[in-house]
């Protein structure tokens, strides 16, 4: 076994609240607002709950395998089609850990116009590297740290906008363009959910493998609460139409902040807090390909391969889109069939299987 | 062991070379800081954009004894033209050695020609560049608004924060009608209502007179000071401006929306007998009744109001005294909202009210038969049922008019 250490499994479902929400706060918010609007929050809802069955499949399957990781599992128990899964889920996390390197540097790249591209990705590289080659105990007690911040701040957000200008009517009327935009939203919400795949090479290493699904549902659920305020906060100010369009709706409400004279310009901070949840989700994927190569290949530790790796993330992340229009799209087109297929679709059709495949060898071994 | 911490030493060596500081610092006294923006369209075809530029250095010296060498005027007022607005703030930038910073814009203004034939192109530069804020206030101006910009500020430190106080923290005028740039753009953008925001002029064309005590400052070349002043309401359809609402329409369109807070409504009770009303707090509500033939809206508002002044001697301040203001007040304000009614929704046409949102919200179904047509026809013939009910609740810290010689 690569990895000695061992994580509580509330410090597993912190990594994957902090992992996805990140991603959701950046992104994934104006692609529910597009399709959604103003009923953007029922899609939340929907999505989270056809969501949970990716993660309940994940959590089952490594509840089979006891102390196997995903790839492992893959590549011991499904013969060749396994290992081919396995490769695709290689590629999954390496393009995963890439978005989120771009998706960090395009956020500072809205505030800090002259510095080059290269220089953020060293800058996060260096640091998740480091992270990383420390192994998965540091992880999870630096975002245990974290995490608890960012939410205290984001709360705080939530009381410092509601101002007499947040107009909550705006929510109005519920289902009011029918139900076809909120199943749209909340596709992409689960496909958003399907990014939990990443926790089946965590999952195994948690203290109590029995409650692994209770985690992952708890991880959901706070996740979707941790959700709403964003989700209802930009429609609320600005309109379900202008929400749509802003590249971060949730960068434009920190800064419509105004409290007093002083309490204004909370940019600055918005940013830093993106960087602690970036550098967490990026530990996250990274880790999880680096360990997932390791015991593809069999080797005995997973450390030698941290810093090619990161040179194939930074180069990964600078060509992955020539424009910010290029990597919109690629949101809006790709990263939800893909999640889709990674994070549901597979899950259950390896689940099914490794149950089927279960009760015949009882059968046989009765 | 030993090689791996000279090789830790040796990385230590490195660090200093993180103290260089960001890439992307900017000092403050490099900064030009852009603080009102006037956008005027001219005769030629072009933008002209008027920009106070505020020098941090002169406005903050460092020096306690102000500054050394001279002194220097604390900001610029800088005119420039241009194909876009873009194109007319780079030109601007050839003159400035400084480096513009939008960061601090507080307001900006539209002069009459570029609200009604330019609006939409210029909202766009607004929303889209990275340094704008989404809480800029957007106001209009009848004629220039270059001359707005070239007013002086009195009771703050720059311009952009007089006018944001002068919305802000105003006591006895309504300044709901003031928006900015993010209320706008939903306005803007949505299907069910038409946008609307504050108009600002200088005070001396609205008859308030202002006096320096210091007429020789440099401020003051004109020879008195000019202070601006909020009046009535510019009034937006399909995105451009179409018309202007004065003191009283803007009265009644705010009673309309519920929006009407801190005015004086002066009641006129025949030949001199005034008593000046403060409203203190208004609410309203919106209820569509929609069938085939017609539509039908009912709007409810009720008014919280103190009394202000009465210039009547023998008035007597009972409940009965009360119920009839009450209802002379009621009267007053359906006067102000059928006049404002007449003039937005019949002769223009534009929802500035909400209507529009409130069938939206209560039938979104019906909404999208009626949103095509709401513009030429829809909204001019929905019936409007105006619903008032007044309360004054307190009379300040005096009851009936004092008069001469009224003891016994």
């Amino acid at each position: 076994m690569i990895e000695q250490g061992r994580i509580s499994n509330t410090q597993a479902a912190m990594l994957a609240i902090t992992s996805l929400t990140i991603i959701g706060h950046l992104i994934l918010l104006t692609v529910v607002f597009f399709y959604s609007r103003q009923d953007s929050w029922i899609a939340a809802i929907v999505g989270t709950c056809l969501g949970l069955i990716g993660i309940i499949a994940i959590a089952k399957l490594s509840q089979c395998f006891p102390g196997l990781t995903l790839i492992e599992i893959l590549f011991q128990h499904f013969s060749w089609p396994g290992k081919i899964i396995g490769i695709l889920y290689l590629l999954y996390f390496y393009l995963m850990v890439v978005l989120a390197t771009r998706l960090y540097v395009e956020a500072y790249k809205k505030v800090m116009i002259e510095t080059p591209t290269w220089a953020f990705v060293t800058v996060i590289l260096l640091l998740t590297s480091f992270i990383v080659y420390l192994g998965l105990e540091t992880l999870g007690r630096v975002n245990q740290i974290m995490l608890p911040i960012l939410i205290i701040f984001g709360i705080t957000l939530v009381f410092l906008t509601m101002n007499e200008n947040k107009d909550y009517s705006n929510l109005l009327p519920i289902l009011g363009n029918g139900i076809i935009p909120v199943a749209k939203g909340s596709l992409s919400i689960m496909g958003w959910f399907g990014e939990f795949a990443i926790m089946g090479m965590i999952l195994p290493y948690v203290q109590r493998p029995k409650k692994l699904v209770k985690t992952g549902i708890f991880a959901g659920v706070i996740t979707l609460i941790i959700f709403m305020g964003p989700i209802t906060g930009p429609i609320a100010i600005f309109g379900p139409v202008e929400a749509a369009k802003m590249v971060f709706p949730t960068f434009s409400e920190v800064r419509y902040i105004r409290a007093g004279e002083v309490i204004n310009r909370f940019d600055s901070i918005a940013i830093l807090f993106w960087t602690v949840g970036s550098m967490i989700r990026i530990s996250l994927f990274f880790y999880g390909l680096s360990l997932g190569i390791g015991q593809a290949l069999r080797l005995p530790s997973y450390r030698p391969l941290v810093i090619p790796l990161a040179w194939l993330i930074g180069v990964g992340s600078i060509i992955f889109a020539k424009n910010y229009a290029e990597f919109n799209e690629f949101m809006f087109e790709s990263y939800v069939p893909i999640n889709l297929l990674m994070g549901s679709a597979i899950p259950i059709f390896l689940i099914l299987i490794a149950w089927i495949f279960l009760r015949n060898r009882k059968r046989q071994s009765v | 062991m030993r090689l791996t911490q000279r090789l830790m030493i040796l990385q230590l060596l490195f660090i200093p070379f993180l103290l260089s500081g960001c890439w992307s610092a900017k000092e403050i006294h490099d900064l030009g800081i852009i603080n009102a923006l006037g956008i005027d369209f001219n005769e030629a075809g072009e933008f002209e954009i008027t920009t106070v530029i505020v020098r941090p250095s002169e406005l903050f010296p460092e020096s306690v004894g102000g500054p050394r060498y001279g002194k220097q005027n604390r900001y610029l007022i800088e005119t420039a033209t241009g194909q876009t607005i873009f194109e007319a703030i780079s030109k601007l930038s050839k003159s400035i050695s400084d480096k513009i910073y939008f960061g601090h814009l507080d307001v900006v203004v539209f002069g009459e020609k570029a609200a009604r034939e330019k609006m939409i192109p210029s909202l766009d530069f607004i929303s889209r560049e990275n340094e704008f804020r989404p809480n800029i206030y957007l106001l209009v101006t009848k004629g220039k608004a270059a001359d707005v910009i070239n007013t002086s500020p009195e009771f703050n430190k720059t311009l952009g924060l007089e006018f944001k106080n002068l919305t802000k923290s105003s006591r006895f005028a309504a300044t709901k009608m003031v928006k900015d740039i993010s209320q706008f753009m939903n306005d803007f953008t949505s299907n069910t209502k038409d946008p609307i925001t504050g108009v600002l002029m200088t005070a001396n064309d609205l008859g308030i007179n202002a006096k320096g005590e210091d007429q020789e400052s440099q401020y003051y070349q004109k020879g008195r000071p000019q202070v601006i002043s909020l009046d009535g309401t510019a009034v937006f359809k399909k995105g451009n401006l179409k018309g202007f609402l004065d003191e009283k329409e803007t009265h009644g369109l705010l009673w309309i929306k519920g929006d009407l807070k801190n005015d004086i409504i002066v009641m006129n009770l025949g030949n001199d007998k005034k008593v000046s009303i403060i409203i203190r707090n208004s609410k309203s509500q919106f209820i569509p009744y929609i069938t085939e033939k017609y539509t039908k809206m009912t709007v409810k508002t009720q008014v919280e109001a103190d009394i202000g002044e009465v210039t009547i001697p023998n008035l007597h301040l009972d409940s009965n005294q009360i119920d009839r203001l009450n209802r002379q007040l009621e009267e007053i304000i359906i006067k102000e909202e059928t006049t404002v009614l007449n003039k937005a929704q019949k002769d223009w046409q534009t929802d500035i009210f909400g209507f529009g949102e409130a069938i939206y919200r209560n039938q979104p179904l019906i909404w999208d038969l009626m949103a095509p047509n709401w513009g030429n026809g829809g909204l001019k013939n929905m019936k409007v049922d105006l619903k008032v009910k007044a309360n004054i609740s307190r009379y300040g810290l005096h009851k009936d008019p004092s008069n001469p010689d009224e003891s016994r």
